[in-house]
């Protein structure tokens, strides 16, 4: 028996459909990738590219999908993990406020706390980091979380806690049972 | 969410508010996807080449002795089951035998199949004009190679080539590819689908797809009427073939076709009292067979077997809801339903022995690529499926004539595993060994006597 032009075909629509996808969500994934990287735009680049790559082989399995997009935000944030545990362990930094960095240079106490959180989430772990990047800026369920990382709810809620905690103390901010308190002090 | 949860969502937007993805992402993707593929394939020939040197060392240091030289028959078999197996590697067309020697068949083909003493084989023409049918976004040349295949025939050492059915050349903006072609029993006639191309300005459309028949005789082409490109059919006898329904793989009935004036009965309908209690047997609760679509069809070392799908109902992108293969032998119609999960890919090989091979890919949600397969074993007479000790997943399979060996390509590898009982028992003679692995010698296409 010859090959059957399904293959081929399967394998045309998959690849259309698949750029139409890459078209479509490139930007959302690549900003992912930023923030799981702590702004490191070079590995985000890099984590892009590796993602959708592996989507890419698998395109003919995922066109039986109706989005790809679960699947690639798996790889990346997966990636995004395991890149940095296989980096060593960075000494936690000083957050002081960075000179040429014209986020600091606008005045704005606004501005200046945004800047703040920002780096204190690229100080967080990485598994850390990523649940609290896609519950809060990704606005996925506690459930979808945890499909992508592999993890019980229960471990996406710990996280987010622990992380969301450390972050305050990064970031120098009260905890907010302690911000209550004193708020509500006459 | 609390003020410090919000404050954070916005620094997060602000971080990446303006973030662009770097230019070219899908091409640089694509250009890194053919980089990991050239890479595999040089791997997999530095692996090769390794596995060559080091085997006659190997060999010697376990039997003392060196090898009598490639090709020559040597104490030790290469492989258990006998006969001998079809092979291509890098377009040439190979006989192995068990003992290691081969026979070149043929150079320059893409693919072959035996049948009824003859070789049907084929490979890419790249008639003129077919560079105008590349798919949308593809730019490298291998995108022009759905719609050029040139068909031959040959004896089964390669002798007496004939091209019988030759790739067109588009004519303006449409070309015709011929697949899925089939030599009858007898070799006298073949059969293929001819599916229509539009080139449009962006993307490659697809036209009417039809079956057709040649007489290799006298060359006359008989339309057989519409036909979807990829659904499966087979030669029952020297003039008739057994198709599904013109409604595609959704159809109620599989039908015979006459090859010398396209005329159609009926052959089986899912309404057949037989198949439908088979098949609620096998999925309780499903209620009755709503569609049925032909797997296979082997003249078998008996009595003749069919394979068909069936399902209560279908669902899109190919994955079906409550299937069962069902096998009818005379008859006899037995229905195979090995997973209960709630996504479920059937699909079964025949072979000529009587032992037929059921891969079942499966999940409990829609993500493919965590399914688990599995494939069985079994015979008609058996009626159980036995599960094949292998790799999970496989390009292509073969079992051997007696019916107790199982191949099954994956990787560049040909994995060889006994067929387990009772299946083999079909064979009187059931061998037990650990899985044997064949490495480098090219892509399985058959197992014959």
């Amino acid at each position: 028996m010859g090959p059957t032009l399904q293959e081929a075909l399967v394998g045309q629509d998959a690849g259309d459909s698949f750029e139409e996808f890459v078209r479509g969500r490139s930007a959302y994934l690549f900003k992912l990738a930023l923030l799981l990287t702590g702004q490191n735009r070079a590995e985000a680049e890099d984590l892009l590219q590796i993602s959708l790559e592996r989507a890419y082989r698998r395109r003919a399995l995922l066109a039986r999908d109706r989005s790809p997009e679960p699947y690639v935000r798996k790889v990346l944030v997966n990636a995004a993990i395991d890149r940095r545990r296989a980096l060593k362990r960075r000494a936690e930094q000083r957050l002081e406020a960075r000179d040429h960095d014209p986020a600091v240079d606008d005045r704005t106490g606004e501005v200046a706390n945004r800047d703040l959180l920002a780096r204190s989430l690229a100080l967080l772990p990485p598994r850390q980091r990523a649940v609290l990047v896609l519950r809060y800026w990704g606005d996925l369920s506690e459930a979808e979380i945890a499909a992508t990382l592999g993890c019980t709810a229960g471990t996406v809620k710990s996280q987010a806690s622990r992380g969301l905690a450390r972050l305050r103390e990064l970031a120098g901010v009260p905890a907010a049972g302690q911000c209550e308190d004193r708020e509500g002090t006459p | 969410m609390s003020d410090f949860e919000r404050q954070l969502r916005d620094a997060m937007s602000a971080m990446v508010a303006d973030a662009e993805p770097p230019p070219a992402v899908m091409e640089r993707v694509r250009r890194r996807h053919r980089r990991h593929n050239a890479w595999l394939a040089s791997a997999g020939v530095v692996v090769v080449a390794a596995v060559v040197a080091v085997a006659p060392v190997v060999s010697a240091l376990r039997t003392g002795e060196g090898r009598a030289g490639h090709g020559h028959a040597s104490g030790r078999l290469l492989f258990p089951g006998g006969g001998r197996m079809l092979l291509i590697a890098h377009g040439d067309l190979k006989w192995l035998y068990p003992d290691g020697r081969t026979m070149q068949i043929a150079s320059g083909f893409a693919g072959a199949t035996p049948e009824g003493g003859k070789l049907l084989a084929w490979k890419h023409a790249n008639p003129a004009g077919a560079s105008r049918f590349l798919p949308h976004g593809c730019s490298d040349p291998d995108c022009t190679r759905i719609h050029d295949l040139s068909y031959y025939t040959m004896n089964l050492d390669g002798s007496d080539s004939r091209l019988v059915l030759p790739a067109e050349p588009p004519v303006g903006n449409t070309a015709f590819q011929y697949e899925n072609a089939q030599l009858s029993p007898d070799g006298s006639r073949l059969a293929y689908i001819s599916q229509e191309l539009r080139n449009g300005i962006k993307n490659i459309f697809l036209g009417a797809s039809e079956l057709w028949s040649l007489d290799l005789t006298t060359g006359q082409k008989t339309d057989l009427g519409p036909y979807y490109a990829y659904t499966p059919y087979a030669w029952r006898d020297n003039t008739t073939i057994l198709a599904d329904s013109p409604d595609g793989p959704d159809g109620t009935s599989i039908q015979l076709v006459n090859a010398r004036d396209g005329s159609r009965t009926t052959y089986l309908t899912v309404h057949d009292p037989r198949l439908i209690s088979a098949y609620e047997r096998s999925r309780p609760g499903a209620g009755p067979p709503a569609s049925i679509s032909l797997d296979a069809w082997s003249p078998g070392p008996g009595n003749s077997t069919l394979a068909a799908s069936l399902d209560a109902r279908t669902r899109p992108f190919g994955t079906t809801n409550r299937p069962a293969e069902i096998l009818v032998e005379n008859s006899h119609v037995l229905a195979f339903a090995p997973s209960r999960s709630k996504w479920i890919i059937l699909s079964v090989k025949l072979s000529a022995s009587g032992v037929f091979l059921l891969n079942s890919q499966s999940g409990r949600c829609h993500c493919p690529d965590i399914w688990n397969s599995v494939t069985y074993a079994g015979t008609a007479h058996s009626q159980q499926l036995s599960p094949v000790p292998s790799i999970p997943s496989w390009n292509a399979s073969a079992v051997n004539p007696e019916g107790t060996v199982i191949a099954l390509y994956y990787g560049g590898i040909i994995n060889l595993v006994p067929v387990p009982p009772p299946a083999c028992d079909h064979a009187r003679k059931c061998l037990h060994f650990q899985m044997k692995q064949l490495f480098g010698r090219g892509a399985l296409l058959a197992w014959e006597r």
